[in-house]
């Protein structure tokens, strides 16, 4: 070996090597890795995805279907037969009331069952229909068969209850409970001592015939469907009317004369054509302070002015299909995510859906809420990784080009 | 006299790149190319994305399911179930391949056609070869699927007959119930394969006799007056639209027809 001294080169830097081999190789990798990723990708969305093609918006008459929840489990025996209610929870839960299952039962709000709740076991519940869920997540359910409000505390333990005659709904805010019966509505406080009891059965004015919906708004107005009168009411937090309307014939105003039916006709002023409702059952307000009532016969969740009862507009229709309706029985608001949870009872599922201008604003906080909850909050994590890498890029970036610009100013 | 810092580093990164005495060669790599470095980089950063997305899918439940999410889930999750225990009811076998059919699982509709008609007897309700039919249908083999179509209407009919030539109770009881809700579906299955082959006389043909049956099915009516204006029959049109808003007097299909042919509402 020669002794020769090594010279240091100074200064200029190397040129980058090019390797042909190199890229080549590389390059056939990226494209077999991302092909490989593209196919994991697709085997993994068609689990997410579930079998059926969606139906098309123009036919769900203005609906966006979100999600439908079926049961329990994929066993036949914990698939729902009638659902009764179906309702947000302050963390966004879904609580299903069905009457095969004679149970409360909790899923999240991506449709996985969590909990079942049947009551205490020395007095279970035996027919609950109705529920709401209060904002410290107490369970409100309505048992009418045994003339009482049940409270079951967030874990399912016995909480209390209150006795009213043949309850149909129940509403509950921070300070007031509303329950409503087959002859009227009761304004009750939290220990559920009345405030004040409104009205009687029948049909005149200040009569009601099944309030199978009512509900509370903020400043503490109450809103009242009348089902078999067919009328919508206002009140304040007092129990003073502010308004009533007819919201379509009644379904009661039909009398036996000689052996024949004969409907009477209503005698004020009745919404007629295709604003009318044709049952009006469940009641919610959404988040732009709209009246939400779900019609039962007409299948259609439809809107009214919450000032004044006007009508706004229907959406929905009838049929079987994931995001059209069978006798929907009730209908809750949730805020956090602008979406309408509702009991679709013949066709035994509870759906979660949207319609359009029900937000109050905070349009993007809600899409973010319901991104949360369907199969995107996987990339969260992903995404949050993601953001650091590059963050973490450029401030390295920024400091060499410092020190760079220090050393040379130097 | 103080050494330049400049030169100092300079010479230490060439020292570090340039080999010395003692210091052997590093052999040439791919890496040393600046391209090739990027794109292993990106692969590596696009495989760790990857895992970390599945972990994330795995720790959030995402690909963790409880009950059915849509109508076909739910149907072909009951109907097999019952199905693997047994079942010998040819409706939940009908069911059952509709469901396969409408989620496009053609093969595994085929296959569950084939094992049906080795488990139940389907001489009743015909459903197995209305199952059949549907599948043709959706696969575009439409001349197979009126013939499975006729043969579904055949079985019933023979059924039928056979019931009323036994006569006393059980004769009685088949004159009263009339035949099966299927033989009724197998002729609109016919009405709707026509109109799929734009065959708008056939399609007519059978729509009459699906409606002669189920005079009430406003959907039907509103189809059949569609067939009629592709035949230019606006009054017989006209009157189906009108036949079904008798029945259902806010149907939006109906008040569409009527207003594409310029009748009043």
């Amino acid at each position: 070996m020669s002794d020769l001294p090594i010279t240091l080169t100074p200064a200029a830097p190397a040129p980058a090597k090019k390797s042909r081999r190199g890229r080549r190789i590389l390059g056939l990798t990226l494209v077999v890795l991302f092909l490989l990723l593209g196919l994991a990708t697709f085997l993994l969305l068609r689990l997410i995805d579930p079998p059926g093609d969606p139906v098309a918006e123009a036919d769900l008459g203005g609906v966006t279907w979100v999600r439908s929840i079926y049961g329990m489990s994929l066993a036949p025996e914990d698939q729902f037969l009638r659902t009764a209610s179906a309702v947000p929870g302050p963390d966004g839960s879904i609580y299903i009331i069905d009457s095969q299952h004679r149970a409360v039962m909790r899923f999240t709000p991506d449709g996985r069952f969590i909990e079942m709740f049947r009551g205490p076991e020395d007095d279970p519940l035996i027919s609950p229909s109705r529920m709401t869920v209060s904002s410290d997540g107490l369970m409100y359910i309505v048992e009418t068969q045994q003339d009482r409000v049940r409270v079951l505390d967030s874990a399912g333990n016995d909480a209390g209850s209150f006795n009213i005659p043949r309850p149909v709904s129940v509403a509950v805010s921070d300070d007031r409970i509303v329950v409503g019966s087959i002859m009227g509505f009761a304004i009750l406080d939290k220990e559920g001592s009345p405030i004040e009891i409104i009205g009687s059965r029948g049909q005149a004015d200040y009569q009601f015939d099944y309030v199978h919906g009512v509900a509370i708004a903020e400043n503490g107005n109450i809103f009242v469907a009348d089902s078999f009168n067919n009328r919508l009411s206002a009140y304040d937090a007092d129990g003073n009317r502010l308004w009533i309307v007819r919201t379509g014939m009644p379904g009661n105003q039909a009398d036996m004369e000689d052996g024949r039916l004969t409907v009477r006709e209503a005698e004020d002023q009745v919404l007629k054509g295709q604003d009318a409702l044709q049952l009006p059952l469940g009641i919610t307000l959404d988040g732009a302070g709209r009246i939400v009532v779900a019609d039962m016969f007409e299948c259609t969740l439809a809107v009214f002015n919450a000032e004044d009862g006007s009508f706004v507009g229907k959406f929905g229709n009838v049929g079987a299909e994931d995001g059209k309706f069978f006798y929907p029985t009730s209908v809750s608001y949730d805020p956090q995510r602008d979406w309408f949870t509702v009991a679709d009872s013949l066709n035994s599922r509870a759906q979660i859906v949207r319609i359009p201008g029900s937000s109050g604003g905070g349009d993007l906080v809600a899409a973010a809420n319901r991104a949360l909850t369907g199969p995107v909050r996987a990339c969260a994590i992903p995404l949050a990784l993601v953001i650091m890498a590059l963050a973490v890029f450029l401030i390295s970036r920024a400091r060499k080009k410092k020190q760079k610009d220090a050393l040379t100013t130097s | 006299m103080p050494e330049d810092p400049v030169q100092q580093g300079d010479s230490k990164t060439q020292a570090n790149r340039t080999p010395g005495p003692g210091r052997t060669k590093r052999p040439s790599s791919i890496f040393d190319d600046k391209a090739v470095r990027i794109m292993a980089f990106v692969a590596t950063g696009v495989l760790i994305l990857f895992l970390v997305t599945v972990v994330s899918a795995l720790l959030t439940g995402v690909l963790q399911q409880t009950g059915p999410r849509t109508l076909m889930e739910r149907e072909l999750t009951v109907t097999g179930q019952a199905i693997d225990a047994g079942t010998t009811d040819a409706s939940v076998w009908g069911q059952h391949i509709a469901a396969l059919v409408a989620t496009e699982q053609y093969a595994r509709a085929r296959a569950a056609i084939a094992d049906a008609r080795e488990s139940v007897d389907d001489s009743k309700t015909a459903d197995i070869a209305l199952g059949e039919a549907r599948l043709l249908r959706a696969q575009g083999e439409y001349q197979q699927a009126l013939t499975a179509a006729d043969k579904a209407i055949e079985q019933i009919d023979k059924y039928y007959e056979a019931q009323i030539a036994r006569g006393g109770v059980v004769g009685r009881a088949a004159e009263l119930q009339g035949k099966h809700e299927n033989y009724y579906t197998a002729k609109l299955l016919k009405a709707k394969i026509y109109e799929d082959m734009e065959d708008w006389e056939g399609a007519l043909e059978y729509y009459n006799q699906f409606i002669e049956g189920n005079p009430g099915a406003a959907d039907i009516l509103v189809d059949r007056g569609n067939v009629k204006l592709r035949l230019g029959d606006e009054s017989g049109a006209e009157a189906d639209f009108r036949e079904a808003l008798r029945f259902d007097p806010y149907y939006p299909r109906a008040h569409d027809g009527l207003e594409r042919i310029g009748a009043s509402q």
